[in-house]
């Protein structure tokens, strides 16, 4: 079922019990009333056991939960841990020496202030600073964590980073590979590393994501050939 | 007549008390020293009378005058003890008989001196439970005070002192208090008093105070997580482990009864909250449980 739903608004659920809250859906602590706080679509998925309620909606401010996959700039290294921001002028979170692969108290990690790191929310408490880890903690590998080296960040709203990150149908990055070749880690804190052989193929690919997001679907091919055509044709 | 039997009426600042000591009485084989040390309210100043020096103690606050006779340290033995015990059940005479002696004993000792500690203090607090008179009661090493949580850190919790609670004079004489000298925590018949703090909490004027994670609970300190202890808004009762900087007072809930008195589900969206166990509260009216360090009650 998919409505457009204000802060509010009652949600379509029929089961009252069981109800797991998902992002935009608040349940008040003294009244118990279930109700969204946020404007967007309304989600509501049900399984044999639950319903799961949530409102998709769109936000640029990042919010940390727990085992979201972000790209994190290191902003301050201490004695046991890493300062990270993951966005600007929103609060650090912190990345421990221990969470990397075969991490132990004598050999330190070896990034510096100004590095990016894909990492992983371990923790999310919100009265606490948000925790971050470079290792899988169930496996202990580095399951493609750590240092991201070179290449550039587009920055895009926290909507369309889940878009690009969850929906296997959204054309963009198979499109995108047919012209560039090029790796892509996607945050869910609205940032996306790109990183090409070729600098101008790089900022093309970051330009286009950029420009997308504001786009339907299928003006994606003409927003690849022009932010191609223009750099490639450009005399460095 | 000595100075501490004197009655006085009431003591302004500036006004002058009594002298640094004096000479009580006489028998043939001593002569007794009475000594007087400033206490809260009384400084001991220096004067100059017809070209000669001397120092008296001084009010210098509004109050009335206290005298109280400091005990001489004697570590009490297991017949001290035992004595007590039977005087309890021993008749009045006998009582008297025991009192005697004990005054005879203290009089047989070598030290001669008997000191009396000076203070001044607002007679209207007396008596209060909860007084404003925090500037004169400070914290200090030992003291039990309530404060709130203001942010919690994995390490530690930080709170803002908002009330010292003062040592109880037992009203009835120790008839209703139980336990020797110490008081049940929150209530009891020897109820304590409260000195509250005035400063406002938010100028940041208040004393702040950290709760290292160590510091928590007695049992087990390496595996404290704060977050299942504390959370911002609850009312802790803790004691001063040290003054720490200048900055922070370092307290300490790892007693029974220290820990979260007060506090609201949801970080004070639910409701009020009460303690089920030490380490467990529930909210009545939806039944939800959050853990805590709880302060046993009573």
């Amino acid at each position: 079922m998919d409505s457009l739903i204000l802060p509010g608004d009652k949600f379509h659920v029929e089961r009252q019990e069981n109800v797991v809250l998902g992002p935009g859906a608040y349940c008040d602590p003294k009244s118990q009333k279930l109700q969204p706080v946020n404007a967007g679509i309304e989600v509501s998925r049900e399984s044999k056991k639950n319903v799961f309620v949530h409102v998709e909606f769109n936000s640029k401010r990042y919010i940390p939960a727990v085992g979201d996959l972000v790209v994190g700039l290191i902003t301050g290294s201490y004695s046991d841990s890493y300062k990270v921001s993951l966005e600007s002028f929103s609060t650090p979170v912190t990345l421990s020496y221990m969470a990397f692969p075969n991490a132990s108290k004598k050999n330190r990690p070896t990034l510096k202030v100004g590095d990016l790191v894909y990492a992983r929310v371990a923790k999310a408490d919100k009265e606490l600073e948000a925790e971050i880890e470079c290792v899988d903690s169930t496996t202990g590998k580095d399951a493609g964590f750590g240092l991201l080296e070179g290449g550039n960040v587009a920055e895009v709203s926290l909507a369309y980073s889940r878009e690009l990150a969850f929906n296997s149908e959204y054309e963009l990055l198979p499109l995108l590979a047919k012209t560039a070749q090029f790796e892509v880690a996607i945050g869910i804190n609205g940032k996306v590393w790109i990183k090409c052989d070729d600098v101008r193929h790089a900022l093309a690919c970051k330009l286009t994501i950029e420009e997308c997001q504001h786009h339907k679907s299928a003006e994606h091919k003409s927003i690849i050939a022009k932010n191609f055509k223009s750099l490639l044709n450009s005399k460095d | 007549m000595a100075f501490h039997a004197k009655n006085y009426p009431v003591a302004y600042p500036g006004q002058l008390l009594c002298p640094t000591f004096e000479l009580g009485e006489k028998t043939e084989t001593f002569q007794e020293i009475i000594r007087y040390v400033p206490g809260n309210g009384v400084t001991d100043e220096e004067y100059e009378v017809n070209g000669q020096k001397m120092r008296a103690l001084t009010a210098t606050v509004l109050g009335e005058v206290r005298f109280l006779e400091q005990v001489l340290q004697t570590v009490p033995t297991d017949e001290d003890q035992s004595k007590d015990e039977k005087d309890i059940g021993a008749s009045k005479a006998e009582l008297e008989q025991g009192k005697e002696e004990q005054e005879e004993e203290d009089k047989g000792e070598d030290n001669p001196e008997k000191v009396f500690i000076v203070t001044v203090a607002d007679s209207n607090l007396a008596g209060k439970h909860v007084t404003e008179d925090f500037a004169n009661n400070l914290p200090r090493e030992g003291s039990i005070v309530l404060a709130r949580i203001t942010r919690i850190s994995s390490q530690r919790a930080n709170v803002e002192i908002l009330a010292l609670e003062n040592k109880t004079i037992p009203v009835d004489s120790g008839v209703g208090s139980n336990g020797a000298g110490v008081t049940a925590p929150g209530g009891g018949s020897a109820a304590a008093t409260l000195s509250v703090s005035q400063a406002a909490a938010d100028l940041g004027e208040t004393f702040k105070g950290i709760i290292s994670a160590r510091d928590v609970r007695a049992t087990d300190r390496d595996r404290v997580k704060i977050m299942e202890s504390f959370r911002p808004g609850d009312i802790v009762r803790a004691q001063v482990i040290s003054l720490g900087d200048g900055s922070n007072y370092h307290l300490s809930t790892a007693r029974n009864d220290l820990g979260v008195v007060f506090a609201r589900a949801f970080n004070g969206a639910g409701g009020l909250m009460y303690a089920i166990d030490w380490q467990t509260m529930v909210a009545p009216n939806t039944g939800f449980m959050e853990s805590r360090k709880c302060a046993k009650p009573f």
